[in-house]
């Protein structure tokens, strides 16, 4: 196959962009266990210390692909939250599209109002970064607060619910960028040593 | 010594511009208090207020707003009966969501706020967003946590600020620009 062709080059983007996020789901998943509560068909966070994983990819698609990488993201969370979380299809969905589209727009507010500059990826400022992050937790939590308020689909604290999601996020993607920066970088060179 | 009574004549006089100015955009918002009168005020002045003085005068002014809500508040409340602890926690937390929103955007290499002694409206523009976020959020999380419809009290509180803050230092820097273009005339 030609590896130039440009229907190649749209599919192993987009399938880099499905694998990372549903493996990030998959991974949060599987380390809460037992622990996701399911209540009117809404499977969402307990009450305890989460890690967030999908947000921190997010974070980080949006970062390296800019607006190209939206459809596929929103696209891919709607995956995960019907497919793997076993969300409700339309609630879930809707809360998928909105935490899906939310980091973007943090992403699109501080370059269009010029407070940071993510274009050029060789001179990303971390501090800028790291503001990211946090702005694009706090947007998510939210919003997604809002629409889960909205449907009165759920038993939790509201503050709770906020804190652990914006929490979460930021801890998220703290781990998905230590991921991607120090063992990532690490196991290619590995690989390409031997 | 000379140095230091400057200082305190600045710290007072910045003060005390930030208290009429604080004072006079609260009364400017009270007319919308009734609009919506069990959630939040959907145009809250106050905050522009605020970040325009923090802006201007620095972090040393955080007394004249805090002192320019309780006043305020007293004014349109018609006395102090009315005014619990927790709305002052409240007005504490508006006053000091903007000086943490600067604190942080400068923090985070996000912005000076002045190019060449002119304000970067953009910026400014950003920091009403975040100013209103933190400050909803502080009002919402720490205090008033346990409110049944906290759900509509962050959307109001949030639509609020945003729109307040962003006309009034839209307002106040037309009229401040347009004022000192007279005066150089």
């Amino acid at each position: 196959m030609d590896i130039n062709n440009k229907y190649y080059q749209a599919f192993i983007f987009n399938l880099i962009i499905f694998v990372s996020l549903v493996s990030a789901a998959f991974v949060m998943k599987l380390s809460m266990g037992t622990n996701l509560i399911s209540v009117n068909s809404i499977t969402e966070l307990p009450t305890l210390l989460i890690i967030i994983l999908p947000i921190g990819v997010q974070i980080l698609l949006y970062l390296l692909y800019g607006k190209l990488a939206l459809f596929p993201v929103v696209a891919t969370c709607v995956f995960n939250s019907i497919f793997i979380m076993e969300r409700d299809p339309m609630l879930g969905a809707i809360g998928a599209i909105i935490s899906g589209a939310m980091p973007f727009v943090a992403y699109q507010v501080m370059s269009f109002l010029k407070v940071a500059d993510f274009s050029d990826l060789k001179k990303l400022d971390t501090r800028q970064v790291l503001f990211y992050i946090i702005f694009a937790s706090t947007l998510t939590a939210i919003t997604r607060f809002g629409i889960y308020m909205q449907a009165r689909m759920f038993d939790l604290e509201p503050a709770q619910l906020i804190v652990q999601h914006i929490v979460g996020g930021i801890l998220g993607s703290f781990v998905v960028f230590a991921v991607f920066l120090l063992i990532f970088p690490s196991v290619v060179n590995i690989s390409n040593v031997k | 010594m000379i140095n230091n009574e400057i200082n305190l004549r600045e710290f007072f006089l910045y003060n005390i511009l930030a208290f009429v100015l604080l004072v006079s955009a609260r009364v400017l918002s009270s007319p919308f208090d009734h609009l919506t009168p069990d959630i939040g005020n959907l145009l809250w002045f106050p905050i522009g207020a605020a970040i325009l003085c923090y802006l201007l005068f620095g972090y040393r002014v955080f007394f004249g707003i805090f002192l320019g809500y309780l006043i305020a508040e007293t004014i349109i409340e018609g006395g102090i009966f009315d005014i619990s602890q927790k709305e002052i926690l409240k007005r504490f937390a508006s006053s000091i969501a903007p000086m943490v929103s600067i604190y942080l955007m400068r923090l985070f290499h996000l912005s000076k706020f002045f190019d060449d002694e002119k304000i970067s409206i953009s910026h400014v523009i950003f920091l009403v967003f975040f100013s209103a976020i933190l400050s909803t959020l502080f009002k919402a999380l720490l205090i008033e946590n346990s409110l049944p419809g906290l759900d509509s009290y962050i959307t109001t509180y949030l639509i609020g600020d945003i729109l307040g803050g962003t006309i009034f230092i839209y307002l106040g820097i037309k009229i401040f620009s347009s004022g000192v273009y007279r005066l150089s005339k």
